[in-house]
């Protein structure tokens, strides 16, 4: 009589049990062979490298903050350093930082710190990003990531003074706060810069008995063309100079400025009602209005973009062209400023609309022509017309 | 009750029938979750669109020559190509003009059927998104007399002309590694470049194929070519919602046939000129 194909079936598994040995080795070991991967890139000792550079007034903002590959990291920082530029400017979160009151986390800001000095790059640290602890219970009042009360001003100023005890003599430059002026980045609240000076001068006091070599640089103001009490901000030159009518001229030991050219030249005059790269130069009139003209400045941010469609984006020779220009200009014309940062060196992934265009390098670490220009600029080789 | 000639054969036996019914149960399941995802999932999209005679789509307005508005006009490239497919369709078109930022988060949330605005495919979207039909690569294609170069091995001991900065001038950079003697020439734009190769002072141009296009289409006595193949490629397609399979179905049947009788071509030359290649 013909089996049953249950019965068949049920041979079968017996055959395989009988051998069990046999393929149960042989399916461990398929496992650890599927399971075989390159182990993950580890970075080589290496010694201290030094910036060679024919104009030190070069600088980047990188974006490592989100970066999780050590190797990433240090190439980017490796990139910037054979590029010419003697600084970087950084965002070190508050909130990644000090995820819990009292409880801080220093492993990611270490690495970056440590490779960038490694390097022989200053670093220029911006803090900013209000971690949950520090802002209300979102039920009963949602706030954004940048939403500080002034009853946590002291929060704030004792996470920074706690930065520059741990990196003194590594960082000594620390821009508290982004872009104050703006609606958005003062947490939706009103945008008070007598509010902003009270803020500034807890943080500086805190920051400099934890570590008395730190310089403090007033955070940089958005260019806007906002009026006094617009609804999305205040008029950089506004805020600056009611920063300096409330007192706050003495708690900031440098400016941080932001610049952007969009689409005009970087010789564009500059005027209260345009939005150009020589803008900075009528905050400069406003410190030196109060006496203090000789005041060091970081331009922490500027650039010109060239996503193909972008509206206020420029062609990719005019970036080129700009960016040298505005890299002469300021190396010869303003006195006190200390370094032009560009906005940006790469982004760990793509933004996928204009902000795109402001990368010199791309996500894959290839460099565009600019860097390649920028490049032989900062090194003194020739000049391509 | 059965009997069994050991206690092993009713262990073995148990085994079988629990197993069995283990897989029945997971291929049951899989069946229904792989069915209704992709057999009985309800799609009305083309249902929708015929309901109202209308094809919505998403346009940023800013774009010469793809679509660009002047007073209550929209007109372009892309204007015709929807125009042209809203027809086939039986359907009216009514194009939504929005900034380029706004163009994917109008589609995901329904407020058009569809994008055509110049999008080349975005592999990080496709989980999201159809892309159908690429009706025009826009990439970097090398232009020389004649179109003598079609490629980069072709350029060993040639000049090369690139508008200083761009795609182009990158690739080149790439080419100068590879090639013993090439000459990079850098020019403001790609117009440039062009009228630099016209007038023999470079061998060829690697520029984007829309400057190409507009560019001969000015200068019909230059003799130049545009490559057959794009050193670069970066096609434009019709995007739409990954659910909306019906419509895209269609969409692709229209621009198929557009492409067959020459329609495509024909609204393609109308807004940049004859394809000379």
């Amino acid at each position: 009589m013909a089996e049953s194909w249950p019965y068949r079936a049920g041979g079968a598994v017996r055959w395989l049990w009988q051998r069990r040995g046999i393929w149960l080795r042989g399916a461990i070991l398929a496992v650890i062979l599927l399971n075989l991967a390159p182990a993950r890139a580890r970075l080589q000792p290496e010694p201290p490298q030094r910036v060679q550079t024919a104009h030190p007034i070069l600088c980047m903002h990188t974006r490592l903050v989100d970066e999780v590959e050590d190797w990433k990291i240090w190439h980017t920082l490796r990139m910037v350093r054979e590029m010419g530029a003697t600084a970087i400017v950084e965002l070190f979160p508050w909130a990644y930082i000090q995820p819990r009151e009292g409880v801080y986390d220093w492993h990611h800001p270490d690495r970056i710190i440590r490779l960038a000095r490694q390097q022989g790059l200053t670093v220029i640290a911006r803090l900013g990003v209000v971690p949950a602890w520090a802002r209300p219970d979102p039920r009963l009042q949602p706030t954004s990531l940048n939403y500080l009360a002034p009853e946590r001003y002291a929060d704030y100023a004792a996470f920074v003074a706690a930065f520059a005890a741990r990196y003194r003599g590594e960082v000594t430059h620390i821009i508290p706060w982004n872009e104050p002026n703006l609606y958005f980045e003062w947490g939706f609240r009103r945008v008070t810069p007598e509010e902003y000076v009270e803020f500034l001068k807890l943080v500086y006091q805190a920051a400099h008995a934890a570590n008395p070599e730190v310089q403090i640089l007033g955070a940089a103001l958005a260019p806007t063309l906002e009026p006094e009490d617009g609804a999305n901000g205040m008029s950089d030159l506004i805020y600056l100079r009611r920063i300096y009518e409330a007192g706050g001229g003495a708690y900031f030991d440098a400016l941080a400025v932001h610049t952007y050219g969009f689409t005009s030249p970087p010789d564009d005059p500059p005027a209260p009602d345009r939005l150009n790269f020589r803008r900075a130069e009528l905050l400069f009139d406003i410190m030196r209005a109060f006496g203090d003209a000789d005041k060091p400045i970081y331009i922490t941010e500027s650039s010109w973009n060239d996503h193909p469609r972008w509206t206020h984006a420029v062609r990719p020779s005019q970036r080129i062209e700009y960016t040298l220009a505005a890299l002469r200009y300021a190396e010869s014309t303003w006195q006190t400023v200390r370094n032009l940062c560009f906005w940006f060196f790469r982004a760990p992934t793509l933004y996928r609309n204009y902000m795109d265009g402001y990368a010199f390098v791309t996500v894959g670490f290839r460099p565009r022509p600019i860097y390649e220009e920028v490049r032989r600029w900062a090194l003194g080789e020739r000049e391509v017309p | 009750m059965r009997r069994y000639p050991t206690r092993n054969a009713a262990l073995f036996h148990t085994l079988r029938r629990l197993v069995a019914s283990l897989c029945c149960v997971f291929l049951f399941v899989q069946g229904v979750r792989y069915g209704r995802y992709h057999f009985f999932r309800p799609d009305p999209s083309w249902e929708r669109v015929q309901a109202r005679a209308v094809l919505v789509v998403g346009m940023d307005t800013s774009y010469y020559p793809f679509a660009v508005m002047q007073g209550e006009r929209i007109s372009g490239l892309d204007v015709d190509i929807a125009l042209e497919i809203a027809r086939r369709l039986g359907v009216r078109l009514q194009v939504a003009p929005m900034g380029v930022d706004g163009l994917y988060d109008a589609l995901h949330t329904g407020v058009v059927d569809a994008l055509i605005s110049a999008l080349p495919l975005d592999p990080f979207r496709l989980d999201t998104f159809l892309y159908v039909g690429a009706y025009l690569d826009g990439g970097y294609f090398l232009v020389s007399p004649k179109g003598l170069y079609q490629r980069m091995s072709d350029l060993e001991g040639k000049r090369i002309a690139a508008e200083y900065g761009s795609l182009g001038d990158e690739q080149a950079r790439l080419w100068l590694r590879r090639l013993r003697s090439l000459r990079v020439q850098h020019y403001a734009e790609p117009s440039a470049a062009l009228a630099a190769v016209a007038e023999g002072e470079a061998d060829a141009a690697l520029v984007d194929y829309l400057s190409a296009r507009l560019w001969l289409r000015e200068h019909r006595e230059a003799d130049l070519r545009i490559a057959e193949q794009p050193i670069h490629s970066e096609g434009y397609h019709v995007v739409l919602r990954i659910q909306d399979l019906a419509l895209a179905s269609k969409v692709s049947e229209a621009l198929e046939a557009m492409r067959a009788d020459g329609s495509l071509a024909a609204i393609i030359a109308r807004w940049l000129g004859e394809d000379r290649r």
